[in-house]
């Protein structure tokens, strides 16, 4: 499949990063993202599943066993981060760094 | 409170049946669950948190069906995914079907314009040729992606027929009275005479057109390693080629069924050709139509001979070569598609420049 090479958007980026450090199912991608985004990016049930679905299609995610199953949950998934979605992420976390590091440049130049 | 939520985890539940049945498979157990969970943290968070939460579910819900619901049609409607280039989107979906178009409002839309309002049918025709005209531009820039090709086949057919017809008027004066001296096959009506003639014709054709791919794939070596990819593209410009002649004959005027229906397997044939994922599929999707579509032009001639007033009705061999003659017309080009196949085998002309310059 083609890499995608356009910026991701935000919540994409931040349910990537939300799955960066393990797996997660889907209530826990849900509250870790609000966490990240400060209260930015609340997502409900269906924008959610939509996107993971997107992310499944494009092979950045992949499903596993839940890590933390609860006895009485029915067959939960979690998600996790393929090698493509880790590729994914690092290039738009070195993308954004270099956006703030012109920026920056740029402002502590000052006004001519 | 409990009542509650347990009404409207069951409305949740039901709701998820307006989703598409492949994702409802994959992921409604989980949503299920999730949306509990959420509703009963929200509930034990207190009303307003309660209601925020059922309302944002709610909205979400109904977006992501009308969403997933498109995605789901959208996956399965890609057109061209299997073509090197990749996915069509609508607007070059929109150039595809263009010069189809373009001839359909010239047969079906004469039968349902009225004379009233020919001139909207003139304006759109106008409308459309300019954008055809864009076609063509862009398919010259850009190298002969996908989506201009059948137009770019329009503009192959022109200069094959500018050379058939140059080539024709030069070598008919002279093969003509040679046949009659040589074999004695004299009187226009003579069937073996007019199929030699046909046949001359028609290998004449056949062979300016693979002349001028030939230089075509030199002259654009970008377009020729496409076709070293997938060779069905050149069969899909060569497609192009099949529409013109459709109205090209003053004859098969008052045969505007018989056209537009020719014109409609074109069609089929094209979108066929883009939605299958295996080569010999789309070789057969560009073939058939391309043997169909003229035989419904003389099937048509056929049915409603005679359409010239010199024409006598009770001469059923002039009737079977008259309507034969769309056929006959178009015999190159279900060989041309074919012969495309060997396209991929011809040397790259920045091959010739490599081996020049080292």
């Amino acid at each position: 499949m083609k890499e995608s090479t356009s910026p991701l958007t935000e919540a994409t980026f931040f349910i990537l990063l939300s799955l960066s450090p393990s797996p997660k199912h889907g209530y826990a991608i849900m509250k870790e993202v609000k966490a990240l985004s400060d209260g930015r990016i609340v997502f409900s049930t269906g924008t959610l599943y939509g996107a993971l679905r997107r992310l499944l299609d494009q092979g950045w995610i992949k499903r596993v066993n839940d890590p933390e199953p609860n006895p009485t949950d029915r067959e939960r998934k979690a998600y996790a981060l393929t090698e493509r979605g880790r590729k994914a992420l690092n290039g738009e976390i070195e993308r954004l760094r270099s956006l703030v590091a012109t920026a920056e440049q740029r402002s502590s130049e000052g006004p001519a | 409170m409990n009542l509650i939520l347990g009404f409207l985890t069951y409305i949740f539940s039901r709701l998820l049946f307006l989703y598409p049945v492949s994702f409802r498979k994959e992921f409604s157990d989980e949503m299920e669950l999730m949306f509990k969970e959420m509703i009963m943290q929200a509930a034990q968070e207190g009303i307003s948190s309660f209601l925020i939460v059922s309302l944002r579910e709610l909205c979400g819900l109904m977006i992501s069906i009308f969403r997933e619901l498109w995605y789901e049609l959208d996956m399965n409607l890609r057109f061209g995914a299997c073509l090197p280039g990749g996915s069509i989107r609508g607007w070059q979906l929109g150039a595809l079907f263009l010069p189809f178009v373009l001839v359909l409002l010239f047969t079906f839309g004469s039968l349902v314009f009225n004379p009233g309002i020919r001139w909207l049918l003139s304006a759109l025709s106008l409308l459309f040729l300019g954008l055809l005209v864009l076609v063509w531009i862009a398919g010259l820039i850009h190298s002969f992606p996908v989506w201009t090709l059948p137009a770019m086949g329009i503009v192959l057919f022109l200069i094959v027929a500018f050379f058939h017809i140059t080539t024709q008027i030069l070598i008919y004066p002279v093969v003509e009275p040679l046949l009659d001296l040589a074999w004695g096959w004299t009187g226009h009506t003579s069937l073996a005479r007019n199929l030699f003639l046909v046949l001359h014709s028609q290998v004449m054709f056949l062979m300016i057109a693979v002349a001028l791919v030939v230089v075509l794939l030199r002259l654009v070596p970008s377009f020729h390693r496409q076709v070293l990819q997938e060779w069905t593209l050149l069969s899909f410009m060569l497609y192009g080629v099949a529409i013109l002649p459709i109205v090209a004959n003053d004859e098969y005027a008052g045969l505007r069924m018989y056209q537009t229906a020719s014109l409609l397997v074109l069609i089929v044939g094209m979108v066929i050709y883009l939605m299958v994922s295996k080569r010999w599929q789309r070789a057969l999707a560009l073939e058939i139509p391309a043997v169909l579509s003229p035989m419904l032009i003389s099937l048509g001639l056929y049915l409603t001979f005679p359409m010239q007033p010199w024409a006598d009705p009770t001469n059923l061999s002039f009737q079977i070569w008259e309507s034969l003659q769309p056929v006959l017309y178009l015999a190159p080009l279900p060989i041309l598609l074919i012969l495309a196949a060997l396209a991929p085998y011809l040397p790259m002309g920045e091959d010739r420049i490599l081996s020049q310059s080292s």
